[in-house]
């Protein structure tokens, strides 16, 4: 295939030598497959859970189900409300967010907008290992410190599993993490929108409540989304602490019984393992599931948005 | 010969090329839905140093990049049209771009240097490309020929970050030349240096036109006409006009040619 | 005027944001202090079994006195201190140091408070040492009616000083009218807690009603090592018995916390890295590459309690690896793989990308560039997210709760198919044991993990500052 007479390169030695080429080929799917898996895990999960769960929704309709407010599986005749639970869940959430939002923005504010470049420096990685410290430590510390605190000095008629306890500990546990992702949004708030208020002679406490906080909304409201899905995924604090009976009405100085205790209770053969009630198992993990990807899919996007609008 | 679509008559190019290195044919590329190169059409004369010029933005990295399918590390890059690398089509599907590169050296704008000693900076090309002769003689050779050699040859093993930013980009060309490559695309290789190591690279670009053909990309037309054989000027993706360097500065066809070396834009 | 106002505001905003970081750090300073706290009582609790005595609870509820706790030796071990001077399976403590005690926790008080070298015991004897055994015989006088005698005193007891005899018949104890051979010996034991040295009797011998009195209380002495390095390496160290806090010991859930990390670690370093250089170097840059990064934050924030039942059901079930060091470790990968891709890809991400143009422009193949150049640029970064992924993991409890990994593990796991427990399981059980002194061991198990888990970060920050590279 030669153009000109004088050019001598025919088209054969522009091509990759073929074992060149296998190779790359071949790599390139090795990689491939580990990246599809998180893939076919996502959806094995879904497909799971649909199908595992199946068996209960054939048997009690979804209004039953999401509608009732009592949880007694093992009664007779027995009765599967899960709003009994899914409201104990969420005010053990509410708890945790009232005590994490307010604290974790403030920490925020203060590394992003007040602090100097070195305590900056010094405070995110310690927030960073605070927010890994591993869940069961905040569960042993609600139940063996928080609730005899809590008995001995305001609430003497609270119970020794309870859920104002669990969700006082949890919502510590999840500062750290509202607070280095505010923190992270709060200061890629660009200069320049800081530096136009200031030279309207706005004061630092304007600036930052006015321009840095609204810019970063979206990013901020993102970590209270991912705090929420944080709380309500929360296993270890409320199954060490909160206790194992449902609540109606949720009344969090008594034992409260979350959706993810439930789950516990049911794996680990605290109810016999009959195959109906491996079903419930998986409706539950299934509502879980389902709850927890939509707020995390939302803060997702929400966060994407925000950088792409300050890069 | 199918392929070579538009014939030199119908394009901005006034002169013919006796020994073209690259036939370049309707060459499109788009970034996503953005158009940067329209129908460029033109050829680039083998061992001459050809300049392009043109304001900020027109494409001309990209047309540079699109001689050595560097493009094709873009997401969202579409390339339409031929490049004819000695004859032989690189953009056809039987080509693999790692081939056309191994070809086609680059130097960039800002000196990138790899963050390791300066002797493995050179030597990487060499190793990946199976060569197994005296790895040190071709590591000095490629050295000399960049007008490094003197400078660094007692200090061969510090990282190439403590060099500055003129050795760096000189050190950026060895890496290039020594994997002996046919052409060297360089893309405003002087725009972060200083005007003595300026200087030093113009030199270089004299000495090595010799052996090698150059396609360098300046901002500053000075440079251009100090250096360069043929200039072509391009203005929004289009080559409006492609001219022996002297007939270009001194003749211009094309009044937005006109304009821009006139400092009237860009 | 306005000026000041709005100047105030922002100074009060100001102490109100730092007040929020020190509230947030405060609360989390406290936790480790109360934890640490609790941890002290180790040593004690450890002489106490190093003396040769395990404790455990009892109670009684007699009428008239109450309900009155008391704490009986569950456990004195052949030849050891405690059976040197006498005690015996079953023998009540009453005080130590001159502390009267009712629970464990009273008894580790006091030792501690004591401090090391001898302490004085002071104790009553089981029944059996006591008043020999006792019997319920009927009274052939009112028919239906029981009453309790003894039968054989032995000899240098308690009950032969008292000048008991074997036939009589105990009337009282204490005042309080005897119901139960069991019940005799009870209110003995209520007696002294109640405060008295000197029980009074009443018996029925030969017909005749008599009053005597009885020295349940011997005290004797037993040194006391309060040596807390050997605690806590006894702590680590053994398998133990998991009935006892002060024998009980970490061991075989260190070891299952090692294997169940390690499986993990074996399939999310490799495919975790895999998918990062796919997703971040090869994968074209479309909505499917999209949908798959969405899906990986997904699973990253899935809760653990669905990792779990993903666990429990797919491996251990499906696959019948059961309750296995195996099935564990997939289930830890499982919610660890996605943290190490997005930690990788952020290290990879950090290569600017000049450097890959740079290695393709010299003709390296995209396997070139990546093991050449980004792979080795960015490992300090990937280490520092796998480290991190490590920490997380060892702390992970839910998802192997789930599974059911076991409570009670009375061995070292030995092959990939054994069943085990973890440090984090091992302190939920723990946690959750209303006996005494297990809370004080789930706090000493904590100060383990707190610590691995600080060194890990800390080892992570490390190498983070010191080999992140400034591409300049
Ligand atoms: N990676 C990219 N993705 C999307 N668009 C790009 C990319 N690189 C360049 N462009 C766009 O293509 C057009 C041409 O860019 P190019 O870099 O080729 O211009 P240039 O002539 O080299 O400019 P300069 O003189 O400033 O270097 C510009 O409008 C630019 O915004
Ligand atoms: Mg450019």
């Amino acid at each position: 295939m030669l153009v000109n007479s004088h050019h001598s390169i025919t088209s054969l030695e522009l091509r990759p030598p073929f074992g060149r080429l296998l190779k790359e080929r071949f790599i390139r799917w090795v990689f491939m497959v580990c990246a599809f898996f998180a893939v076919v895990i996502t959806f094995a999960t879904l497909g799971m859970f649909v199908a595992e769960s199946l068996p209960f929704f054939a048997q009690v309709s979804l209004g039953e189900f999401l509608g009732g407010i009592r949880w007694a599986p093992l009664h007779e005749p027995p009765s599967y409300g899960v709003l009994a639970l899914v409201a104990d869940t969420l005010v053990i959430t509410a708890i945790a967010l009232g005590v994490a939002l307010p604290l974790g923005l403030l920490s925020a504010v203060f590394l992003s907008e007040y602090a100097s470049f070195r305590l900056r420096q010094v405070c995110k990685p310690i927030l960073e290992v605070l927010a890994g410290v591993p869940t069961v430590v905040y569960g042993f510390f609600a139940l063996r410190f928080v609730t005899p605190l809590l008995q001995r000095t305001f609430l003497p008629q609270l119970s020794f599993w309870n859920g104002l306890s669990a969700g006082l500990v949890m919502g510590i546990m999840i500062i750290p993490l509202v607070a280095s992702i505010s923190e992270e949004v709060l200061f890629a708030v660009p200069r320049r929108l800081r530096e136009a208020a200031y030279a309207l002679g706005a004061t630092k406490f304007e600036v930052t409540t006015r321009v840095v906080i609204p810019a970063a909304s979206s990013g901020i409201g993102a970590s209270f989304i991912l705090a929420l899905s944080r709380a309500i995924g929360e296993t270890m604090i409320v199954a060490l602490a909160a206790g194992r009976t449902p609540a109606w009405p949720p009344d969090p100085t008594r034992p409260m019984l979350t959706i993810t205790t439930t789950i516990v209770n049911i794996a680990t053969g605290d109810h016999e393992a009959t195959a109906f009630i491996w079903s419930v198992l998986f409706a539950l993990g299934f509502l879980l599931f389902l709850s927890t990807l939509v707020f995390n899919v939302a803060s997702h996007v929400i966060v994407r948005r925000f950088r792409e609008r300050f890069p | 010969m199918k392929g070579k679509g538009a014939s030199l008559a119908e394009t901005t190019q006034s002169f013919l090329v006796e020994n073209p290195i690259f036939e370049i044919r309707q060459l499109s590329v788009w970034y996503k839905a953005q158009q940067v190169l329209k129908d460029v059409t033109m050829d680039i004369p083998e061992k001459q140093v050809t300049a392009i010029i043109g304001p900020s933005g027109c494409g001309k990295s990209t047309f540079l990049r699109s001689l050595n399918r560097m493009n094709d590390l873009i997401p969202g890059m579409r390339a339409e049209g031929q490049v004819f690398f000695r004859g032989l089509n690189i953009y056809a599907r039987s080509v693999d771009p790692v081939e056309v590169r191994r070809r086609i050296g680059m130097v960039f704008q800002v000196p990138n240097p790899f963050p390791k000693s300066i002797f493995e900076n050179v030597a990487f090309g060499l190793r990946i490309n199976g060569f197994n002769g005296d790895l040190k003689a071709k590591v000095q050779w490629a050295l000399e020929r960049a007008a490094l050699w003197d400078e660094v040859k007692h200090c061969l093993h510090k990282s190439a970050f403590e060099l500055s930013g003129g050795q760096q980009q000189r050190l950026c060309i060895a890496r290039a030349l020594a994997v002996e490559p046919e052409v060297l695309l360089m893309d405003e290789p002087c725009s972060a240096l200083d005007p003595i190591a300026t200087a030093k690279i113009e030199d270089l670009i004299h000495e090595l036109k010799r052996e090698v053909t150059i396609v360098i990309v300046t901002h500053n037309m000075q440079q251009a006409a100090r250096i360069s054989d043929y200039t072509a000027f391009m203005f929004l993706g289009e080559v409006l006009e492609f001219a022996p360097t002297g007939l270009l500065f001194t003749k211009p066809k094309d009044p937005k040619t006109e304009a821009y070396l006139a400092g009237r834009f860009g | 005027m306005r000026r000041s106002w709005r100047k105030g505001l922002g100074n009060a905003f100001g102490v109100l944001a730092t007040s929020g970081l020190l509230l947030a750090l405060l609360a989390l300073g406290t936790m480790i202090a109360t934890t640490a706290l609790q941890a002290g009582k180790l040593t004690a609790m450890d002489a106490m079994a190093q003396a040769g005595l395990a404790l455990s609870l009892r109670s009684v509820d007699l009428p008239g006195l109450g309900f009155l706790s008391y704490v009986v030796a569950a456990q004195v071990d052949a030849n050891s201190a405690a059976a040197q001077v006498g005690l015996s399976q079953g023998d009540v403590i009453v005080a130590v140091g001159g502390r009267p005690v009712g629970r464990p926790n009273e008894v580790w008080g006091a030792v501690k408070a004591r401090g090391e070298g001898p302490a004085t015991i002071a104790w009553i004897p089981k029944p059996e040492k006591l008043w020999g055994r006792l019997q319920a015989v009927a009274r052939p006088e009112r028919a239906g009616e029981f009453c309790v005698t003894l039968t054989s005193i032995p000899a240098g007891s308690k009950a032969q000083e008292a000048g008991l005899q074997p036939g009589d018949v105990l009337i009282s104890v204490g005042d309080l009218p005897v119901t139960g051979t069991r019940q005799a010996w009870e209110a003995v034991v209520a007696a002294v807690r109640s405060g008295l040295e000197e029980v009074p009797l009443e018996i029925e011998r030969e017909g005749k009603r008599l009053k005597l009195s009885l020295h349940p209380v011997q005290r004797t002495e037993i040194p006391f090592q309060l040596d807390f390095f050997g605690a806590w390496w006894r702590f680590l160290t053994r398998i133990g018995d998991p009935r006892y806090p002060e024998r009980t010991g970490l061991l075989s859930a260190l070891v299952g916390s090692l294997l169940v990390v390690g499986v993990m670690a074996l399939f999310v370093f490799p495919l975790g890295v895999g998918a990062a250089v796919y997703l971040e170097e090869y994968a074209p840059k479309n909505w499917f590459t999209e949908a798959v990064q969405i899906l990986i934050a997904n699973l990253a924030g899935m809760p653990s309690a669905v990792v779990g039942i993903f666990g429990l059901e797919i491996f251990a079930r499906s696959w019948g690896l059961g309750r296995s060091v195996f099935a564990g470790g997939l289930t830890l990968a499982l919610l660890i793989l996605p943290q190490t891709i997005i930690a990788t890809r952020e290290a990879l991400r950090a290569v600017p990308r000049w450097v890959r143009e740079a290695a393709a422009s010299l003709g390296a193949t995209p396997w070139q560039v990546v093991r050449f150049h980004v792979l080795p640029y960015a490992l300090p970064g990937i280490f520092t997210g796998f480290i991190l992924a490590l920490a997380r993991a060892l702390g992970e409890a839910a998802p192997l709760l789930l599974l059911g990994a076991f409570l009670y593990v009375t061995f070292v796991p030995k092959s990939l198919m054994d069943s085990f427990t973890i440090v984090p399981l091992q302190i939920f059980d723990w946690a959750t044991k209303p006996q005494d002194g297990f809370s004080c061991v789930a706090a000493a198990a904590i100060i383990v993990l707190i610590i691995t888990h600080l060194a890990l970060n800390s080892l992570a920050i490390f190498l983070r500052n010191r080999y992140q590279r400034r591409w300049t």
